[in-house]
Parts: C-alpha cells; structure tokens; sequence
C-alpha cells in the first residue's frame, strides 16, 4: 500500500527537505514535470507576506488620512494586498500543480486506485472501476 | 416589523418554490445515481465524480453558509472597515488548500478514501489516532450545522418579517434538506449547491447596488459619512484588532480547509484540472461574496443608524426590504436574493450533515460496530445518524446561544485541531501516532476550556490558535523524541517510518 517510488528520483531531494510521509504510488507522469506548491516554500513566504503587509499592524491607532480613492490609505493597502493574495492563489493553482494531469488527460479518466486499497466496492467488483466512479 | 415586501403570503410562496425546487434537484440528482448511491463511495463522494461546475459551486456554496451573509453584514455594521480581513480569511482557506490538496487529491484516488479519517488510517494506522479525530469532526461538524440551524431562522424570519416564524422555517427547511439528501446524497447535495451558489452570487450583487443606490454613493462617500460620524470604524484598528485580523485569517485558513466536508470535495473532484480550476475560481470568490457584504453592512451604517447587537443582527433582511421597494427589478432580484440567502445556508447544512453521516457510517460503524455488514446497511446507518443528528440539534436550535458569531468561532477552535494530523502527516515522514494523538487532544481540551471559561482571546489571539500552538508543539516535540524506528503505544500503533 504505501510503496515507495524507489525507481524515481525524489523530488523532495531537489529542496532540500525529508521525502514525504504519505508517498503517493507511482503515477505515470515524468518526475521532472511533475509540480506540486509545497515543494516551492517561496511561494508560500510570499503568501504570508502579503496577508502580513495587508494587516493594519504598522500605523498608529486611529490614523485616516491620507485618503487613497476616497477610502484611508491602510484600507486601501489593504484592499490591494487582498487582491494580490487572491491573484497568486490562483496563479498557484493554475501555474505550479500539476502531479497528475497529464495521465489524466491522456487516458480521459482519473488515475485509478492501487492494488490493495481498501475500498469495499472493489471486492464486489473484482478491483474494476464502475460506472459512477468516472462520470 | 411593519410594512415589508417580504412579509405575508408572498414570502412564504418564495419559501415554497425554493424548496420545490430542492427537492425536484434532489429527486433527479439520486434517480441518476442507480447502485452507486448504496455505495458509501458513490453516495458521500459522489464516486469521485463531480465536475468542475458543480465541484465549483458545491465548494462556493458549501464554504459561504448563510452566516457569511446574514451574520457578516452585521458585523461590519458593528466593527466598520476593520471587518474587511473576512475577505483575506476566505482567501487563506485557498492557500492552506495548496498546502495539501494536491497530494492528498492523487492519494483519495490510488487509496479510494471517502472519509477524512481514511487518511489518517492509512498514514497512521492508529485506531485511537482515528478514533479521536472522528470525534473532534463530529463535534465541530454539529456545532457547524447547529449554527446553520440558527442561521435558517433568524434568516427566514428576518426576510419575512417574522411571518414565518423562527422554528417553522427551521423546521420546514431541515425537513427538505434531509429529504434531498437521502435521496442523492454527495451528488444531490453538490447538483442542489450549484443552483444555490448561482442564486446567491446574483442576489449579493444586487443587494449591493441596491444598498449602495439607497445610500447616495460608493466607498467614498460612505468613508466621508463616517469619518463624522463614527470615527473608530474608518480609523486604524487598536493593536489587539490588528492581531485579531492576523489571527483569524490563520485561524480560519487551517480551520475550515480541513472541514470533513472540505476534504471530501477533494475526494469527489473527478481530476486534478477539475479540482485545481474549481480552487483557482474560487480565490476569487471572497472578493464578491464576503467583500461585497462588507460593503453592505458599511452601507448598513448609514441606512439604519443606531442599530444595537441584536437589532443589527436583522440588517440584512432590513436592507433587503428597502432595496426591494426600489422598483420592480430590485424586488424580483431581493426575491433571488431571499431565496438565495435560505439556499445558501442549506446548503452548507446539508454538505455538514452528509460529511457527519459518512464519519458515523465508514469510521464508527462500518469500522468497529459491524464490520461485515454490507454497505448499503453501513449508508442507511449513517443517514439515520444524520437525521438523529439533526433533530438533537434542531432542539438546541429552539434556544440560540450567543449570536451567529461566537457559535462560529467556538467550532473553528476546535475544528482546526486537526490542521497537523492532515497537513503536517502529508509530508513529515517522523510524525508518530502517539504525539499525534497527545497533541490534538491537548490542543482541544486547551481551545475548549479556555472558550468555555471564557478566558481569551488573549491580545487578540483566539483560544484556538493557543491550542494549535500546543498541539504542533506537543506533535513535533513528541516525534522527535519518539524517533524514527519506534513503534509507538500500547495499541498496537505504528508510526509511518515502521509501516514504510
């Protein structure tokens, strides 16, 4: 059940940091195409940043002006580190994921269980996938 | 309440239709299931099938409860811009999502998992490990549903004008939802969420442009209204509230990524383009629902003056009457809005419930009560913990403790115990059981207690995060010392190094 990709390279071996504890088995895709955020700690130290900049930490208690578009200006700094924190979520998921798509999109379906998972449906079905798994 | 558009038959006649249509959604959704809907598999996770539409909106409409619009307008009615970090908290949810989602994703599928708690088997393989984080998940899922039980009434009878009464419109509602979902389970539920997802973005929008007609102006001149006339709203928060704001994006971000029913739309993604694309929209969603509401309640502050807690809890079934008084289209659209408002908290109700049947059904029952049983009896037990659920519930729901808001954060304290054993457990191979289980334990007894007895926040700082802070603590420092090749307690648990 919990096989270790032996074969391939360890990705986690290319940051720096333990492999995993939950090894995912083997997928089909190329290791070197292979993304996934966690293995990308600057993405995340950006993240936080952001939500840092955009807390009202830094400026004295009950400040308004300067006015920025007619709202106060830790408001509007506020506003604009939102939106960024949004815009990154999305590029991540957009731009820096990807473990299994390409085996996915090849084959029109989701990558299938292992052998020995344990799933009830399996034993009445002798391992083979039903009809309302891929719908 | 005199005088509202929505009182009297024609609020109950939107009522019904909404809840006409629920229904027909359900019955269509569970005939198209056929023998999946018997499987726990196909009935909790909809065989991991769902597309990216519907995993959208049953993420959108399951993430934004009827709080996020019945209770967060009035709250920034009552803490002014300062309530604008209930956008970047809904964000974090994203964030801490990429944290794990990707590989547990490509794990649900190779293992077939349909609870949380499947997980945790698999990586653990520790019977109390599982054990207490079952329990924790069904403790903070009923606390989940009691507030969306709160939340219906004070919503019904807040939009009608109380000519629906409190407990009737709870009590009709639970009724369709249960009824819904035992018919289609996951499938029914996500089908049904993208019709209350789409009926809640719309009327939030226009209950916008409503209330900002009404009030003369855009943020501008809301800012100038109320640089003169309540200064400490517009103003830079005090430090504890800028810690508060820090605080609870945290808090939430780990809280309500690692919801049971969160993590099993993971599970019911049907691929990983599904699920990434359904997340990437929805970073997007906080900045039009909960940023939107926050500009309704701003303008809540110049509609309806002088509002004290409890009347301003009705804020949004006042500002919608106004907004529907404008002309025709603002009342057929406050309409949609009404409805999507009761949908919205149904919905997430519903997702709830499900995800508290599936933890009884797969992780009590079909795991130590009657492992043998077939698995549509294992289905049938856990809809009948669910309505059992429910009805326990729907007592407490009588008698509303607190406002909307201190329900909610009693659940997140807790809830986001569990944030190490899903997220940390991902990818630290020395995580052991037994630290694991000492941790969340700790981390709940602490957040509890303190939330109990009142004590906290401290500085700004929630009781939760003091527990979290203990239960990372407790888990790290724990495995450390465990060390690598242990194998851990007295019930026959192992740690993952062993197992691999």
């Amino acid at each position: 059940m919990d096989r270790r990709r032996s074969a391939d390279p360890d990705p986690d071996e290319q940051t720096g940091s333990s492999s995993p504890a939950a090894p995912i088995a083997p997928t089909g895709v190329d290791p070197a195409a292979e993304r996934e955020p966690i293995r990308s700690p600057w993405l995340f130290a950006v993240l936080f940043a952001l939500v840092l900049v955009g807390t009202p930490l830094w400026y004295p208690t009950g400040a308004i002006e300067p006015l920025v578009f007619g709202v106060p200006f830790w408001f509007a700094i506020a506003v604009a580190t939102t939106v960024l924190f949004s815009a990154m979520c999305c590029w991540i998921c957009l731009r820096r994921w990807n473990l299994v798509e390409p085996v996915e999109q090849a084959t029109g379906a989701p990558i299938g269980p292992v052998p020995g998972a344990d799933d009830a449906e399996d034993h009445r079905t002798g391992g083979h996938r039903t009809g309302e798994d891929v719908r | 309440m005199t005088e509202l558009t929505f009182a009297g038959p024609s609020g109950v006649l939107i009522l019904s239709a909404y809840a006409v249509l629920m229904l027909l959604i359900g019955w269509w959704a569970g005939r198209g299931q056929g023998g999946g809907g018997r499987t726990a598999r196909g009935y909790y996770t909809a065989g991991g099938g769902l597309g990216m539409v519907t995993l959208f909106f049953t993420l959108y409409a399951t993430q934004y409860s009827g709080n996020s619009v019945v209770g967060y307008a009035p709250q920034a009615y009552r803490s002014g811009f300062l309530w604008w970090h209930s956008v970047p908290f809904m964000i974090a949810i994203i964030a801490v999502y990429l944290l794990f989602a990707p590989r547990l994703y490509v794990l649900a599928k190779q293992q077939r998992f349909v609870t949380p708690t499947d997980f945790v088997r698999h990586r653990f393989g520790s019977t109390r490990l599982c054990l207490l984080t079952a329990v924790v998940m069904l403790w903070g899922l009923g606390n989940y549903v009691l507030e969306q039980l709160v939340a219906m009434g004070h919503g019904i009878a807040g939009l009608t004008g109380e000519t629906v009464p409190y407990e009737v419109g709870v009590l009709v509602f639970v009724v369709v939802m249960l009824t819904y979902s035992w018919m289609g389970g996951m499938r029914a539920v996500a089908m049904t969420d993208v019709m209350q997802g789409i009926a809640l973005l719309v009327g939030v929008a226009v209950l916008l442009i409503g209330a900002l007609y009404l009030a003369g102006g855009g943020l501008g001149s809301l800012t100038t209204y109320l640089t003169e006339t309540a200064p400490e709203k517009v103003g830079v928060p005090e430090g504890s509230d800028a810690v508060n704001w820090l605080a609870m994006i945290v808090m939430i971000g780990f809280g309500a990524a690692v919801y049971p029913h969160a993590i099993q739309r993971v599970y019911a993604a049907r691929t990983e383009r599904t699920l990434k694309r359904s997340l990437a929209w929805m970073a997007w969603m906080p900045l039009v629902t909960t940023g939107v509401v926050f500009v309704v309640g701003l303008a809540g502050l110049q509609l309806f003056p002088g509002l004290d807690t409890e009347r301003s809890e009705q804020l949004v079934g006042m500002i919608a009457n106004e907004v529907a008084g404008v002309n025709l289209f603002f009342y057929l659209m406050m309409i949609l809005l009404f409805g999507g408002v009761v949908a919205a908290i149904v919905s997430t109700a519903d997702s709830a419930i499900l995800s508290f049947s599936s933890i009884v059904s797969s992780d009590i029952y079909g795991r130590h009560i009657a492992p043998d049983a077939p698995e549509s009896r294992k289905v049938l037990v856990g809809k009948l913990a669910g309505v059992a659920a429910v009805a326990v519930l729907l007592l407490l729901a009588w008698n509303p403790p607190g406002t909307l808001l201190s329900i909610f954060v009693l659940k997140f304290e807790l809830i986001v115990q569990l944030a190490p054993v899903f997220i940390l457990g991902l990818y630290w191979k020395r995580m052991a059981a037994g630290p694991t289980f000492w941790g969340m334990l700790s981390g709940a007894v602490v957040a509890g207690a303190a939330t109990l007895l009142g004590f906290g926040p401290f500085y700004g700082v929630p009781a939760g995060l003091v527990g979290l802070a203990v239960n990372v603590a407790i888990c790290v420092i724990g495995s450390l010392m465990v060390g690598r090749s242990a194998v851990s307690d007295d019930d026959g648990d192992r740690t993952a190094a062993t197992r691999a």
